[in-house]
């Protein structure tokens, strides 16, 4: 089996298709990783970002406001 | 008008939340919600239910919110990405020395996660949109698809181009440090 290069390893984690990749293609990228501390750390920073995005990057907008907001749009909506 | 009520308590929040992810202020985002409902409203009878009310209701805030984009000429300059990383590896394949660079540590500490919403922010209104029913909404492809009228395909590039750019972003950032 030939190994996947830098580029094909961090492209896979780029598009977020480690997981969904064929067997034998993840095995490829597993064994590659082994071997390379360059592409540990690009997942580590794929994995990062998700979890970033996941968690911070969009808080929940403040309730009072949000409360304010309904009863104005209520009585927009309903005039 | 029960009804009425029951559309605003329900989906004020999630849509003022989508609109904040597009990246507007809390008061153009709350405009943008209200101009949703009104436009929903006006043409509910379109609604043929053939996606979730949601995904409807995020379909009709997110092409107001590229309307006030335009209007107001607020574009993000357009960097080829692919190139960039394209540009981080050898003909083999390889990284170049010294690539990539950035923070490795395995868990989000509150300095990474402050850094990578900094990043966010330079995304466009597209991408972020995109990041926000995927990550925040969970949100299936195929609802994704049919609120920002993206193929599959599209939308993968943009997401594979927003996830290069938050890196490459990252990465400066933390060096400049």
């Amino acid at each position: 089996m030939i190994l996947p290069t830098c580029k094909e390893v961090s492209t896979a984690f780029a598009h977020g298709e480690f997981s969904t990749a064929p067997p034998l293609r993840r095995l490829g990228m597993q064994l590659h990783l082994l071997v390379c501390w360059h592409c540990r750390r690009f997942r580590r920073q794929m994995e990062l970002i998700e979890m970033a995005l996941k968690t911070v990057v969009f808080p929940l907008p403040d309730s009072a406001r949000t409360d304010a907001l309904k009863r104005t749009l209520l009585d927009h909506l309903k005039g | 008008m029960e009804e009425l009520e029951r559309l605003i308590d329900e989906y004020t929040r999630p849509l003022l939340r989508g609109a904040l992810a597009m990246g507007f202020s809390e008061s153009d985002a709350e405009e943008l919600v209200q101009d949703t409902f009104v436009a929903f409203i006006k043409a509910r009878d379109r609604f043929e239910g053939r996606s979730s009310l949601k995904t409807y209701l995020f379909g009709i805030l997110y092409h107001k919110g590229a309307e006030l984009s335009r209007s107001r000429k607020k574009e993000v300059g357009v960097e080829d990405i692919e190139a960039v990383f394209d540009a981080q590896f050898n003909k083999a394949g390889h990284w170049l020395a010294n690539a990539p660079r950035g923070p490795e540590d395995a868990a989000l500490s509150n300095e990474i996660a402050k850094s990578i919403a900094l990043c966010a922010e330079k995304l466009s209104a597209t991408q972020r949109t995109a990041f926000f029913l995927k990550e925040a909404e969970g949100e299936s492809t195929e609802e994704i698809c049919n609120v920002l009228g993206v193929s599959d395909t599209n939308l993968r590039v943009l997401l594979f181009r927003a996830r290069l750019r938050l890196r490459e972003c990252l990465e400066k950032t933390w060096e400049a440090r």
